[in-house]
Order: structure tokens, then sequence, then C-alpha cells
């Protein structure tokens, strides 16, 4: 193989991740190193992510670079970054909290990814802190595609036993099969929520604790939305639940400013069909309005990712006054899931956001930004 | 696969193998409509979705084994031409294709061992049909997942002729295969129900570890390029029912040769179904398979794996389907009825084994023989799944279709890490598929076609 695997940075069931670096290019990469298992063949997990990452490629996103065969393992060599989401809330946050510059540039990029995966007819289905990669250049990068599918194609076979519970959207734990993307974007507004104030926002035990959990802060629907909802999707069941009121967000997320708390009350939407999409919410005034941002911002110092030594000797972005400046561009790629064949697909996508192929540099004058203002 | 060539710009919209194979037809095949059915005849549409699904399957089969038994004459008639056509295939391993794949496909691109994977030593007796109805009855799943066999077939076809040069022929030889190969790849992506390996492997006839090996080489073939837009889904559902609405059979074909091995004369042994593991009758198998000739090298240590690794896999599968599959041929009957009336969504959709979760959790369970006897129909597996569950149900789902991949369920929902145990159906449990072998005949695998595990290397 043509990388020198280092040390090991995680494990899971099906899959074993190593830091690796490149004997051609020293770049160093994460392998991840799946089991080929003589009961299951190939994981469905492992065919999901390799044929979805293949096709998506964003700077939010994390990337696929190869995929190597050896006699009973396939090593996905994907681009490296330091740490999740979680992890970096541990040690960066006050108590697990981030500064809003930070949490602001780390929803845009969220989003912004996430965006592109809706765009290119793919469910993530999983987004939770762990699954957010973040590199020492302070990019966040979605990961783990092992139970994201494709939604372009009607395949009638949703499940619902997707996304871990505490990110799981309502509509899913009523037992929603015909869910779509607002799935995503409920993650989204946890993560969000989680990131200003360093805790999940809901934390239920079980699938319906974890509804009751949803239903105290965001209060329960009306008979109407329950029955809208019902209508929708015709397979989710509706218990009696307590009515709860509507519970003010400021309470459970106290340090939100007012854009978040608009944002997030959006994103948390109990019905999914009143959630605001990934690409609406990157143009949300919590990320244009820069002014009224601009109180957090003065004086303030960078995100603490911003100070690990950049690894090309690159200032560090300085898209941070750029991309604001302009309007978030979140139609930002053209790339179409499929059709192009990879080569032409790589060369669009570069030219679209100057998508960093592993340890090329990034170009930073687009698309995401960190400490807007 | 110069011959073939000229057609290619008429039928690019087409798939490939009716291109490549049918390539001779001589109005390739799209014109065909033209000729046949009214003028809105691409504009009509077709919802895939709701498509009966037997109905779609039967012209599926009817396609491909146009398809295969046209490249079957060809490769019998250019067997005669030129003795090794394919011999020197000296690939142009390089390009931009080429470097657009990923390590893995192109290693397997660079040997014949991978397409050689999917080549039975005989043809399998069993209709293509009947195949594709079994797979239907037994691992039900939707239109989709069969429409996209023909999307693949013709992705790989593609690839492996503009990235190496080779011609990769879909013939009777390998059909059957392909197949089952195609449907455990795309049931695993497209759907979040899908079954465990080895159910897809005794469905299909053949032994777990070969299905594995089909099924990654299949992956390797396509380059992991799975995801299909909708608007080549609908196109390829609208030829393949194009097609059929005026089957006018390809005629006999021009040349084609070069691109074709020969495949010649050993066919008539496919009726042979002998049982028997041996796998040595070899030299007439080898030269049948034609392409395999210019391998000549690597055969026998390919052979060897064949004869050992199929003999005694071959003997156990054999042996457990012959059991079992008499207790539940009644029941299955029924199940069939059931699940074919069921066309669109509904069985399906009621179907949910969560999949997606990691494999591993559905180890240990040897609960599942007691279980899976019941489980093991059609029937069962739609039957059961129709209660939604929160989690907690799964695991009374019947065990086959639980393939869930458990990894996460620790991490991802507290709610079910535990549940997966009883699945597999694997080994343990002999299932009652009244399938005795179908493939039998096939599974003893030719020479060489193993041989890319482990040893295969240009």
């Amino acid at each position: 193989m043509n990388y020198v695997q280092l040390e090991k940075l995680g494990e899971g069931t099906y899959a074993t991740v190593y830091k690796g670096r490149s004997r051609t290019t020293n770049e160093i990469v994460a392998l991840k190193e799946i089991h080929l298992d003589a009961e299951e063949g190939t994981p469905s997990t492992a065919i999901r992510e390799i044929s979805l990452m293949k096709e998506l490629k964003h700077v939010n996103i994390v990337r696929l670079h190869d995929v190597i065969h050896t006699e009973t393992k396939l090593v996905l060599i994907f681009e490296y970054c330091e740490q999740d989401l979680k992890k970096y809330m541990d040690q960066h946050g006050e108590r697990g909290a981030l500064d809003p510059n930070t949490v602001r540039s780390f929803m845009y990029q969220l989003l912004k990814g996430t965006a592109f995966c809706h765009e290119n007819q793919v469910l993530h289905r999983d987004l939770k802190p762990q699954n957010l990669l973040i590199n020492r250049k302070g990019e966040l990068k979605l990961g783990d595609f092992g139970l994201a599918r494709a939604f372009g194609v009607p395949v009638n076979t949703f499940s619902n036993e997707v996304v871990t519970l505490w990110y799981r959207a309502p509509d899913v734990l009523l037992g929603s099969r015909t869910y779509s993307t607002s799935i995503d974007v409920w993650s989204c507004g946890c993560i969000f929520a989680e990131m200003i104030s360093g805790l999940p926002l809901f934390r239920g035990r079980d699938n319906n604790d974890q509804l009751l959990h949803i239903m105290r802060i965001i209060g329960t629907p009306s008979q109407q939305t329950f029955d809208k909802m019902a209508k929708d999707s015709p397979e989710i069941q509706i218990k009696q639940f307590p009515r709860y009121p509507k519970q003010d967000l400021r309470q459970a997320v106290p340090k939100a400013s007012p854009h978040a708390i608009d944002l997030l009350e959006r994103l948390l939407k109990f019905d999914p069909a009143e959630r605001i999409s990934a690409a609406e919410a990157l143009s949300h005034p919590y990320f244009t309005s820069a002014a009224s941002n601009n109180t957090f911002t003065v004086g303030s110092m960078a995100p603490p990712a911003f100070t690990f030594p950049h690894p090309h000797g690159l200032p560090p972005p300085q898209q941070q006054q750029q991309a604001f400046s302009r309007p978030p561009n979140f139609i930002a790629n053209p790339v179409a899931v499929h059709q192009l064949h990879a080569a032409q697909q790589q060369q669009q996508a570069q030219a679209a956001m100057g998508g960093g192929y592993g340890g090329v540099p990034m170009h930073y004058n687009t698309s995401f930004g960190h400490n807007p203002r | 696969m110069s011959s073939s060539r000229p057609s290619q710009p008429s039928v690019h919209r087409q798939p490939a193998y009716l291109a490549s194979t049918a390539a001779s037809v001589k109005p390739p095949l799209t014109s065909i409509p033209k000729e046949t059915v009214p003028p809105q005849q691409t504009d009509f549409s077709v919802d895939i979705h709701s498509y009966p699904s037997p109905d779609l399957l039967r012209l599926l089969a009817s396609l491909l084994t146009q398809i295969a038994s046209t490249n079957d004459k060809l490769d019998a008639a250019s067997s005669s031409t030129n003795g090794s056509p394919s011999s020197p295939v000296s690939p142009e391993l390089s390009g931009p294709i080429w470097n657009s794949l990923t390590t893995a496909s192109r290693s397997a691109l660079s040997t014949h061992s991978s397409t050689l994977t999917f080549h039975a030593r005989n043809i399998p007796t069993i209709s293509l049909e009947a195949y594709l109805l079994r797979i239907l009855k037994y691992c039900p799943t939707t239109n989709e997942v069969f429409l996209s066999l023909l999307v693949y077939f013709d992705r790989m076809t593609k690839l492996t002729s503009e990235a190496t040069g080779r011609s990769f022929v879909i013939d009777s030889y390998n059909i059957h295969r392909l197949v089952i190969a195609g449907v455990t790849v795309a049931s695993k992506f497209f759907s979040d129900v899908f079954y465990t390996n080895s159910r897809y492997a005794k469905v299909g006839g053949l032994p777990l570890t070969e299905l594995n090996q089909l099924e990654l080489q299949f992956l390797l073939l396509n380059n992991f390029t799975l995801v299909i837009p909708k608007d080549e889904m609908q196109r390829y559902a609208e030829q393949l029912i194009l097609f059929s609405s005026n089957n006018s059979p390809p005629g006999t074909l021009p040349t084609l040769s070069s691109s074709v091995p020969p495949s010649a004369s050993v066919t008539d042994r496919l009726g042979a179904m002998s049982p028997a593991p041996s796998v040595r009758p070899d030299i007439a198998p080898m030269r049948s398979m034609g392409a395999i000739d210019a391998y000549g090298g690597r055969i026998p240590n390919g052979e060897l794996h064949a004869s050992t690794s199929t003999s005694q896999l071959g003997g156990v599968l054999m042996a457990r389907q012959g059991e079992d599959s008499e207790s539940e041929t009644g029941g299955d009957t029924e199940t069939e009825t059931e699940t074919e009336t069921e066309t669109d969504g509904e069985s399906w959709t009621t179907d949910d084994e969560p999949t997606i979760r990691p494999p591993k959790s559905s180890i240990g369970s040897s609960s599942s023989s007691s279980r899976s006897s019941g489980a093991s129909d059609a029937r069962s597996i739609c039957s059961s799944l129709s209660e939604s569950d929160s989690g907690e149900g799964d695991d009374e789902r019947d065990d086959l279709a639980m393939d869930d991949d458990d990894e996460e369920a620790g991490g991802r929902t507290p709610e079910h890490g535990a549940h997966f145990e009883g699945v597999k159906d694997g080994e343990k449990t002999p299932e009652r598929l009244p399938f005795n072998g179908v493939l039998e005949v096939s599974k003893r695998t030719p020479p060489g076609r193993t041989e890319h595990d482990g040893m295969a290397s240009p």
C-alpha cells in the first residue's frame, strides 16, 4: 500500500481508522480499514460510504481520496481531520459551549455541506457532533456516510431507524418512512443549539422519551399539525401526548443571540414540511446581517482552530471577510452527483469550490467562512 | 471490440451491453422502437415503482437472455475465427479514465480475473426468468433494484472497455452470477431493507464465499459508481419496456468477434448438471472460457482454488439446501403469490429492517436457526415487517431480513443496541429455499475463476 499506517484513531464495529501518511506525497490521511466480513461480504455501510462520498466533492464534506483492496479488507483513504466537533467542543469550548463566532462559522459550514448533499440527492441521516470533523484550519466537514442514502431514486424502503436518537427528527420518531432532507435539517438544529450551550438539546432515553423531550421545549404540536403530518406520512403513528406549551427557546438556549434563536426555531419545526431547508438557512440573517453581529466580533479572537500552525504556510483564511461581504453563495456547486465521470467531476468541483483534495492547499476565497463578521 | 464500435455512437443512451452485444442488431436497439412503436415511443412514461414486479422481471429476463444468447453465438463464432482473440490483452492502463478510478478498481481491472469471476464453467440450467423470480420471491425488493442491474451491467462493460480496452461480454455463462451479485449490491445500496449475504447466496444457489467475491468484484468493476440519477433510471425503464413491446430478437450478428472470447462447445455439458464437485474435467472448460486462455499461466492455481473451495462449499450448500427445500416448498408457493401480487411499495415499504446497521451485530445468533425456519420464506419476510417498531421490535422480525449492521447501534440509538443477534441465517441455519443448487452446475468455477483471490497479479 502506498501509505504508511500510523497510530490508530478509532475503532468501530466494522472499521478501524488509522492515521496514515502517503509514501509519495507525505500527505497525512485517514485510513479507514473495513473488514470484509465472511457472512456479510462488503458491509452496506462501506458500499454507501464509498459510492456516495466518491461523488460528493465539497470542502465541507470529508473527501474520499481512494479505495484500496487488500486480501481481507477494503481501505478507504480519507482526507485527514484533526478532530470531531464533539471533541472540539470539549477542548475548546467553555463547558462545551463555543464562542459565537465559532458557532456561526461551524454552523455555516455544516449547513453548506448539508445543502450540498441535498442538492445531490443524498441524505446523510446521521448528523451529530461526532460525525462532523474539524481540521486545523477550522474547516468543518461532514463525515461518516455509512447511513446515508441517495434519495433521487424513489425506493420506498426507508428505515426509520436512522439518526442517533438525540438528533433524530420528530417525524422520524413518530415512524415516518417518507422523510427527506428535513431530517438532516433537524439534526443541524440540534447541533446548533449544542454548540451554543455546550449540551445536547434533547436528551431522551428512548424513542418516546425523545419525543417528550422535544415537546417539552418546542411544545406539543396542535392536533391540526399532527393530522397534517399523518396525512403527509400515513405511516406515522400519533399517540396521545401530554400537551406541553411551547417554551421560549431563549430559556433552553440562553446564550443564543436573537438571530440565532430565530434560525433555531426554523430549523426545529416539529412538522417537517415547515422546516427551513439547509440552503435557505444559509441566507438567514444570522449569517448575513453582519451589522447585528458586530458587537460580538469586534476585537474577538479567531476561533481556536486557527491557532494551529498552518500546514502550508498560508496565512490563515482571509476569507473571513470575503465570505460574508457578499451573500453566501449557497448554491455553490453545480456538480451533479452522477453523470460526470470522475475526472470531469473533479475539475468542476475544484473550479466551483476550490475543493481541497487532500493536501492541496485550499483556495480560500470560496464559499465557507470561519469567523464571519 | 472494434466491430462493435461503429454502432456505439448511435446507442450511447442505451445499455451498453445492448450496444456491444446487440451492437450487431442492425438498427441498434434504440431504433427498433421507432419502427414498430407509435410516435410517442420514448415519451410514454413508465411508473417504475408501481410496475408489477414479476412483469418487469420477465421483461428483464427476456432482454438479458437475448443479450446473453446473442453473445454466446458470437462467442462460438469468434472462437472458430480467431483462436485467442482476447489473448494478448494489452490494456491501455493509463489515461484519464484509468486515473480516475480507485486503486482497488484499477487493480481489479488490470487482470482478467475479476471479470472471469463471474464466468461459470457451465451454463446454469435455471432460466434467467426463473432465477429472477426466485430472487424476487425470497429476497423481495423494489423494481429499482432490478432495473439498476441494467445500469450497472452497462457501466461495467463500458468501464472495462474504456479503461482497459478489453471487453466484458455478458453471456449465458456469467449472467446469473452478475444478476445475483448485482441484486446484492444494489439492495445494499438502495434500500434500507436487504438481506444477509448468506441469504442472497442461498437464493442465488452459490456458496457464500463465492457470492462475497462476486459482490466485491461487482463493486470494483463499477468503480463503486452506484448512484443512479432518476432520469437515467427512468430511461432504462423505458428502454426496457420499449424493447419488450417490440421484442424483435436481435438478428444474426455479424462478427463482433474480436471483442468476444471464444466460448464454445463445452456448453454441451451444461445439461450435465453433474453435481460432482470435482471440477476437474478442465481442459475443455478452459477452452470454452476462451478468455482464460490468455492466462494460461494462472489457471492451475485458480483451478486448485476453485476446486477445493467450491467443492467443499458446494457440498455443504447442496446438502443443506437439499434437505431444507422440501420442507418448505409448500409454504413457499403461497408465499410466492403473495409477494408477487404486491407489486408496489407495500410489501417493501413495510419491510423495515433497518438494515443499515453494521453487520456484526447479527453474529452469535444461534437462535436464528429456530427462527429461520419460519422466517426463511418470503412470506414471513414480508409479513413480519408490517409492524412498526421503535427499535425494540427489531429482533422480532425475521432473521432473514436482518442484516443489520449494528455497529452503530450502540452509539446511535440507545434503544436498539443489542437486538440483532439473531440474525444470521448464514451457514448455521439451513434456509428453506427450494433451490437445489440451481447454479450448481456452474458452481464449479471455471479454472482460473478464483484466481484473483489472492494470487492474481499482473
